[in-house]
């Protein structure tokens, strides 16, 4: 590598690799969580903390499930996940499939897939640790297009009501749809605006600055109620000809492009 | 049977904390036992039932005790699914799923409230185990068994009528409820039936008396009775369920390969047909109009008895 790379860059590399051999890769939305799963993972990655007791602590639910191979290519750059296992992403017997399952063992506490299921899962998650009295946090990630089911909505009203969880929401707000822009298509806008309006507090933060949402993520836990951090982010974020482009929700990749994409994110392009 | 149920979930709740109740703004006087004695364990949710699955699926999994989530009949069966389907079913949660309004329980409501299709909806499901009861005392009794250790193994769904129902098998303090149980006994005709609907089949077997010996019956608990209990279906039985034929009772033990469709075992389902429920019918109206009102079943059940036609394959009374 002619750079040296950045663990999102590995994680995004990961994801190329993996997509090589994958029936199912999203690169839209693998690319435009990264930097916040990075901060999630912050405190692993920079050896504060042993994995195996920052799960036991912290719980992921990954709403938009869709982009599971985000996590599992970001873990594998942390050495979490071996090579061999991330390499059976989508494959016959292979450990993780195109959506994201639940996994004790990475802490991934729910299957999802179905999109609107995650928030109403996570609260329920976070309401038994308020109930056992038991340490630690869920943090919820969910896309913006997610957000048009009503589902969420009805998560919502209830944090409306009472928001002591232990309980982060990270929207994932890259802007798109499958089809095009979400603001075309059903607005979302101005999301900050309407969690706050329901009561419920809320941080935008630049999706991409791991340090900016890992410090919105900290608030979150110190106030020990609910936060909604509105990370907004760039679908396709990385490669330049996937940036902002729709077509790369979940299009399969041609081996011209991965090696486009591995050139970029290598520096062997520059 | 709503009263039974409060009644019976009481005591759990007062011994453990860890068995919740998540209701969908229903229940007015059901659960006021539960409510005075136990209000931390009581969750009104509102109107949101795709939430409210999702978050009692998740949060029973987390405490690892069985909580129960509970509403009108097609609320909690056919508008939340997929969340009964990925959050409950897939995940296994130890959760029991309770409706209220079986079959035509809710007849001056219209067919939104109609809980006629929940059980295909129900059984098409992996891991849930079915219940149904047919009267008050069966819901004690189930209640007992679901909450008697820390933890179901398995989701369940448990199908309640509505209120008022009598205690039919009163006169039959031997009674033991396992997978089912017979009302009365009988031997030249058996109907096998679930749900409040059993009132019909004993004043059907009434309306025989002396003409025709007919037994009597309840199925409440379906996985125990399919694998444990029946027989491969004789010649004799009749089905009679407040319930569409998809899904039905019948169709679970063909589908367990009980009782295979044959020349020398045909199957007789008596069950709802009518598909245009637009006029208003209130439950006997509608029970009759499907034939599955006692005049009705003592019908069929004079036919069966005359019918010497053993080529039948898989006959569905209308």
């Amino acid at each position: 590598m002619s750079i040296k790379m950045t663990i999102t860059q590995k994680a995004r590399l990961n994801v190329v690799r993996t997509a090589r051999e994958a029936s199912s890769v999203h690169f839209g939305g693998c690319f435009s969580v990264m930097e916040i799963l990075a901060a999630y993972y912050g405190p692993v990655i920079r050896n504060e903390i042993a994995f195996k007791e920052f799960i036991a602590r912290d719980t992921l639910i990954l709403s938009k499930g869709h982009c599971g191979l985000a996590v599992y290519s970001l873990l594998a750059g942390i050495g979490i996940v071996s090579s061999e296992t991330l390499a059976s992403y989508c494959k016959d017997g292979g450990a993780f499939m195109g959506h994201i399952k639940q996994d004790p063992a990475l802490g991934i506490g729910w299957s999802t897939g179905s999109l609107g299921h995650g928030l109403s899962i996570s609260l329920g998650l976070a309401g038994a640790l308020r109930f056992m009295g038991a340490k630690g946090r869920i943090v919820c990630i969910l896309g913006d297009g997610e957000m048009h089911e009503g589902s969420n909505w009805e998560a919502l009203l209830h944090l409306s009501h009472d928001d002591h969880f232990p309980l982060t929401i990270i929207l994932d707000n890259n802007q798109f749809l499958s089809l095009g822009r979400t603001q075309d298509i059903r607005p979302l806008e101005p999301i900050h605006k309407k969690i706050e309006d329901f009561g419920i507090a809320c941080v935008t933060v630049d999706g991409h600055d791991i340090a900016a949402v890992e410090q919105a993520m900290r608030q979150g836990e110190q106030s020990g109620r609910a936060l909604f951090i509105n990370a907004n982010t760039l679908k396709g974020k990385g490669i330049s000809f996937t940036e902002g482009v729709p077509e790369w929700h979940a299009k399969r990749a041609s081996e011209a492009e991965l090696q486009r994409m591995e050139a970029e994110l290598t520096g062997a392009a520059a | 049977m709503r009263k039974a149920l409060g009644v019976a979930l009481a005591p759990y709740f007062g011994q453990q904390d860890y068995h919740h109740l998540f209701c969908g703004d229903i229940g007015f006087g059901v659960f006021d036992d539960v409510r005075r004695q136990t209000p931390g364990q009581f969750h009104n949710f509102g109107i949101s039932e795709q939430h409210m699955v999702s978050y009692a699926a998740a949060f029973a999994s987390a405490v690892k005790a069985t909580s129960m989530v509970y509403t009108i009949n097609p609320f909690i069966t056919s508008r939340v699914h997929d969340q009964l389907r990925v959050d409950v079913a897939y995940a296994n949660a130890p959760l029991v799923i309770c409706s209220v309004g079986a079959g035509f329980a809710y007849d001056a409501l219209g067919f939104t409230h109609y809980g006629i299709e929940d059980l295909a909806l129900m059984t098409v499901l992996p891991n849930f185990r079915i219940f149904t009861p047919a009267e008050p005392a069966d819901v004690t009794a189930i209640i007992r068994q679901l909450f008697s250790d820390r933890a179901i193994a398995a989701p369940c769904y448990l199908r309640l009528q509505k209120g008022g129902e009598r205690n039919l098998s009163a006169d039959f303090p031997d009674v033991e409820r396992k997978g089912s149980y017979k009302y009365w006994p009988g031997d030249e005709v058996e109907i096998v039936t679930h749900g409040a609907i059993a009132e019909e089949a004993l004043k059907a077997r009434q309306m025989l008396k002396g003409d025709i010996s007919v037994a009597v019956r309840a199925v409440i608990d379906w996985g125990r009775y399919c694998e444990d209990e029946v027989m491969p279906i004789q010649d004799n039985s009749l089905f009679l369920e407040e319930h569409r034929a998809v899904g039905s009772l019948a169709n679970a033990l063909v589908n367990a390969g009980k009782a295979l469709p044959r020349a020398s075992a045909p199957l007789r389902l008596k069950c709802v047909r009518h598909t245009d429920f637009h006029g208003l019918a209130l439950r006997p109206t509608a029970l009759r109009l499907n034939g599955l009102d006692a005049a009705s079943i003592a019908h069929s059940i004079k036919e069966l008895k005359a019918e010497k036609r053993p080529d039948i394959k898989l006959e569905m009374a209308g």
